[in-house]
């Protein structure tokens, strides 16, 4: 099945290269995004991979092998948008790519960007996180166009994320300024069937004309003409077809909705078949407000619901605009996030519709029915699922090596925490060692700052933790803050040679780019032994000789590195995986007798280690098990053995 | 059965843990994943959350409820003997190394060759950590594990793996608190292992106090004498000074600067001369080539007698004020020991 999936996939990433058009193919929401580019005929495209966002570089990437096209991951979002922005200064259209916390790491660009203005169109595509299911935090990245005065498009479907891609480029061009593209998790990942058209010849010429700079002085100028190019998007968004009205003429309630939003309120409607009564305005062109359009629907209706996820963008603005246009539109009744109607936080959903239209018209939707159906197909033991990293992962055996260096040290010593996999720190799989995690390149700034408190009676030992494509990211200032400030900082850079969180894409630490073409690797150890600090290196699958390592580094002083080196999990598994076949002696195995009491299942908890409740005791989980070793490290009877797989 | 004050670890964290009372024997790291001696701590790695209690059962700084006798009897200062002399090591070469007389090293590198002994659990003289607990089977190996450490090392830890390894005829040369511990162990009702069966001989090192070895360094570091540190001596009284030889040579403090770095639950203990072993060992007054000797038990007095036939030890009589003044040190210790535990 894995295999079937995996040609699907390729399948699909084949046909968004496909030069013809006028056909149906089946895409992911990220993947009509690149479609869309594609036909505009985007030549340079850049991004930093993040989920749900990931896809969308990773398609194009692809798509270079049979394209003249550009492509690559950057070493964090800001130099994305940056590098996307040098080829619209030449002329090229051009795209960046990421996930909303990538937008707050452009923004100190894109805030000064929109007052310069580009050349070629440009497109930043911010594929929000609602209910960061896989993300640190639940942001609307909307906001960025109010801040930055640029137009904002929000597709509602695979299909429409294809069309708007494309148009995008042709608004940039047309007000000569770049255009926000959002999508959200279930947009960037959901699959439908999309009409692709022809792709075009790709004959772009980069040149960058000297008579025309591009900055933002005078400000108070520029940034005039930046609201004018506002208005005039404003005037096309009146007329787009990506503003639709669907419901009577005088409809009891109007719902003013926007992206995947619009498709659960549109469902809720169908179910409780209030089509008759209720008028659905669908908005796919979000800032600036395309006003006549919507004093037309506001007049329709004095009953309004907001619905849209993460924040009240639309609610707000609309509402806005309505204390402006108060004589025209009436007094109106809005109901959404500030009146409480829709919850505050976290993903909306088709049932939370069905539970607040049902409410509003005073009509069951058969909630007990749907939640039983739902019980009906979960099994009565299923059991509860903790975050986890995967069986053989090199980050287990770093934190075992952290917690046991930790409590030798005996000082209170905590770790700060980065972006990556490895924040399950924060959680049982790591030991709970991680005790903050923020943005990107965060746990150095933090370190950075502990290492000054000893002035106040600060004495606790702190190790800060980061990824190889963290450390690039965003973790390097943070690392030479410490060195110039003289702070006391111990950095494990966990080196899985991956941006492994996201799905192995490159970062400048490995030798292959997006594209597949060989580049030299920034060299870890060299770069931090150039700042002037010890660098060492450890294994993280020796876990003892690494919590030696990193309780002599604690005793030390100043700035000092410890790489801690091993791949990915899952890339060695590609690469031919592990040497060992595991095994638990039941005869040695001390289960939860005094000496041991499950330590391998209760404590160190890889996944590919089970408690048989019958025979109390330990065994491996032949299917989940990957041979990685480490275990037999841990098991205080010695009872875990590891021996070499013979070659077949 | 299970002690009132509490179920698994948790007594042991609670009352000697993180009251600062461990004594860094040993005796409860390597049975279990739990506990880790390192660089002069032992520290709780993770939380057992089991109902059996093991460790704190063999813990020689806990003590059972109502079992202490109600007064010091007369003649049972040094402890059990059924001989006490002084003797030294023949062999001047393991004198040089030793401390003193080189009796234990003569003794242990003796019974291994003999075959006595299967393996010995000493103490190293650490080098980038603290000194810590070994096991050695090698009898060449013995002498570089000759001398007095002074701090706490965690040496039954090296105990526990050995018996993990499956040793039979297990020497073992510890403090007086380790050779408790021992002995509880063998009592433990937690403690599956016949260790009877398997230690064969506990030679015990009188004691007054050792040091908290990251106190110590601190201490040395703040002074200016930098590690690694090559030996430490206390030379017998009345000089009343603490050495310490690292890369720079010899550097001396008064003895009163350096017992805030004394072990506070060394301050409880009340044996001095390791009562609990089949033969202790310890300075004699006056004598820096000699070594007192205490034989306790017929077994100890069996090696002891075959290694002096054999030609490896050389014996004669402990002159009558040193037992006394002998004497007189461990009931001050033992007098210390109570008042100390009765103040708290």
């Amino acid at each position: 099945m894995r295999r079937a999936e995996k040609e699907k996939e390729e399948e699909g990433s084949e046909m968004i290269s496909d030069r013809e058009g006028g056909k149906e193919i089946l895409l992911q929401g990220n993947e009509a995004i690149a479609r869309g580019a594609l036909e505009a005929g985007v030549a340079f495209c850049a991004g930093y991979p993040g989920n749900p966002s990931s896809e969308i570089i990773e398609n194009l990437a692809k798509a270079s092998q049979r394209l003249p096209i550009y492509v690559e991951w950057s070493v964090n979002e800001k130099v994305a948008l940056e590098a996307a922005t040098a080829a619209s200064f030449a002329g090229c259209r051009a795209m960046a790519c990421m996930k909303q916390n990538g937008v707050n790491v452009t923004s100190d660009f894109l805030t000064n960007l929109s007052l310069s203005g580009t050349k070629g169109g440009l497109v930043l595509v911010s594929c929000d996180d609602p209910g960061g299911i896989s993300s640190t935090n639940e942001e609307d990245a909307r906001w960025f166009a109010r801040l930055a005065c640029i137009p904002l498009l929000e597709p509602a479907t695979p299909r429409e994320a294809l069309e708007m891609t494309r148009w995008a480029f042709v608004l940039s061009e047309a007000i000569e300024n770049i255009v926000l593209l959002r999508s959200v998790s279930r947009l960037s990942h959901t699959r439908s069937n999309v009409l692709i058209r022809g792709l075009p010849e790709f004959d772009v010429k980069a040149r960058f004309d000297p008579d025309i700079p591009f900055h933002t002085f005078p400000v108070v100028d520029k940034d005039r003409a930046r609201h004018e190019k506002l208005n005039r998007a404003a005037h096309d968004f009146e007329t787009s077809v990506f503003n639709s009205y669907d419901g009577p003429e005088n409809p009891e309630l109007l719902i003013i909705s926007s992206g995947c939003a619009w498709s659960y309120a549109r469902e809720s409607v169908e179910i409780l078949r209030l089509e008759e009564r209720v008028g659905l305005l669908k908005m796919g062109t979000t800032w600036p407000l395309p006003q006549e359009l919507l004093k037309r629907h506001l007049r329709q209706c004095d009953q309004i619901l907001f619905v849209e996820e993460i924040d009240a963008f639309l609610e707000d603005n609309v509402k806005a605009f309505c204390a402006d246009a108060g004589e025209e539109t009436g007094t109106k009744v809005f109901m959404g996030r500030s009146s409480g109607h829709i919850p505050l936080c976290g993903e909306l959903s088709p049932s939370i519709l069905l539970q607040v239209l049902g409410e509003h018209f005073d009509q069951a939707w058969e909630q007990d029915r749907f939640q039983a159906h739902v019980n009906s197909l979960m099994p009565e033991d299923l059991p509860p699922r903790a975050f986890g990293f995967c069986p053989g992962c090199p980050h287990r055996g770093s934190y075992y090596a952290i917690k046991t260096a930790l409590a030798w040290d005996n000082r209170d010593g905590f770790v700060s925490g980065d972006i990556g996999c490895y924040s399950l720190g924060l959680f049982p799989t790591g030991f709970n060692q991680v005790k903050s995690v923020h943005a990107m390149g965060s746990g150095l700034g933090l370190a950075s700052g502990y290492g000054k408190l000893d002035l106040f009676g600060f004495d606790q030992p702190v190790i800060t933790v980061c990824g190889d494509s963290t450390f690039f990211h965003a973790g390097l200032p943070g690392l030479i803050n410490a060195k110039f400030n003289r702070a006391d900082i111990l950095l494990l850079i966990l080196d899985n040679s991956a941006t492994a969180m996201t799905g192995f894409q490159p970062h400048p630490g490995i030798d292959t780019t997006a594209m597949g073409q060989p580049t030299d690797p920034v060299d870890l150890e060299s770069l931090c032994r150039s700042l002037g600090m010890p660098v060492e290196v450890a294994d993280p699958y020796d876990i003892n000789e690494s919590a030696r390592t990193i309780y002599g580094l604690l005793k030390q002083e100043g700035p000092r590195v410890l790489v801690m080196r091993r791949k990915c999990a899952l890339v060695q598994g590609r690469e031919g995986g592990f040497p060992y076949r595991m095994r638990v002696d039941p005869d040695a195995c001390a289960g939860e007798e005094c000496g041991c009491n499950r330590y391998c299942t209760r404590i160190f908890r890889c996944p590919g280690l089970i408690w048989n409740t019958l025979s109390k005791k330990a065994e491996i989980d032949s299917v989940i098990c990957v041979g990685c070793g480490i275990c037999a490290d841990i098991c205080p009877q010695g009872a875990i053995e590891r021996t070499v797989v013979e070659e077949e | 059965m299970m002690s009132e004050t509490g179920t698994g670890q948790r007594a042991l964290i609670d009352e000697i843990i993180n009251q600062d009372l461990c004594v860094r024997c040993g005796a409860c790291v390597g049975f279990c994943p739990y506990f880790s001696y390192f660089d002069g701590q032992v520290v709780v790695l993770d939380r057992c959350q089991a109902s059996a209690d093991r460790c704190f059962q063999v813990c020689p700084v806990a003590r059972e409820q109502g079992t202490r006798e109600p007064r010091i009897r007369e003649g049972s200062e040094i402890g059990p003997i059924e001989r006490v002399f002084m003797a030294r090591a023949m062999n001047s070469d393991i004198r040089e190394v030793a401390q003193y007389g080189g009796v234990v090293t003569a003794l242990v590198t003796y019974a291994l060759e003999q075959g006595l002994m299967e393996s010995a659990v000493l103490t190293d003289r650490g080098d980038l950590f603290s000194p810590e607990g070994r096991e050695v089977q090698d009898k060449s190996a013995v002498r570089q594990f000759s001398g007095s450490r002074y701090t706490a090392s965690g040496g039954l830890a090296a105990l526990n793996r050995a018996v993990k390894q499956g040793r039979r005829k297990i020497g073992v040369v510890g403090l007086p608190c380790q050779m408790s511990a021992l002995a509880k162990m063998a009592e433990s009702t937690e403690d599956p292992r016949d260790l009877d069966d398997r230690i064969t001989m506990k030679l015990g090192l009188f004691c007054t106090w050792a040091l908290d070895f990251r106190k110590l360094v601190e201490f040395l570091k703040k002074q200016g004498v930098k590690g690694p540190y090559v030996k430490f001596d206390i030379p017998p009284p009345p000089a009343e000074i603490f050495q310490v030889e690292s890369e720079e040579g010899w550097t001396e403090f008064p003895l009163s600067e350096i017992r805030p770095s004394i072990q506070k639950g060394c301050l409880l203990c009340e044996d001095m001369t390791a009562e609990k072993s089949d033969i202790s060992v310890g300075v004699v007054e006056g004598q820096q080539q000699w070594n007192t000797v205490i034989v306790r038990t017929q077994r100890g007095a069996e090696l002891l007698d075959k290694a002096s036939q054999d030609g490896w030890l050389e014996t004669g009589p402990l002159p009558p004020e040193n037992l006394e003044h002998l004497k007189d040190a461990a009931r001050g210790k033992r007098e210390r020991g109570r008042r100390v535990r009765d103040d708290q």
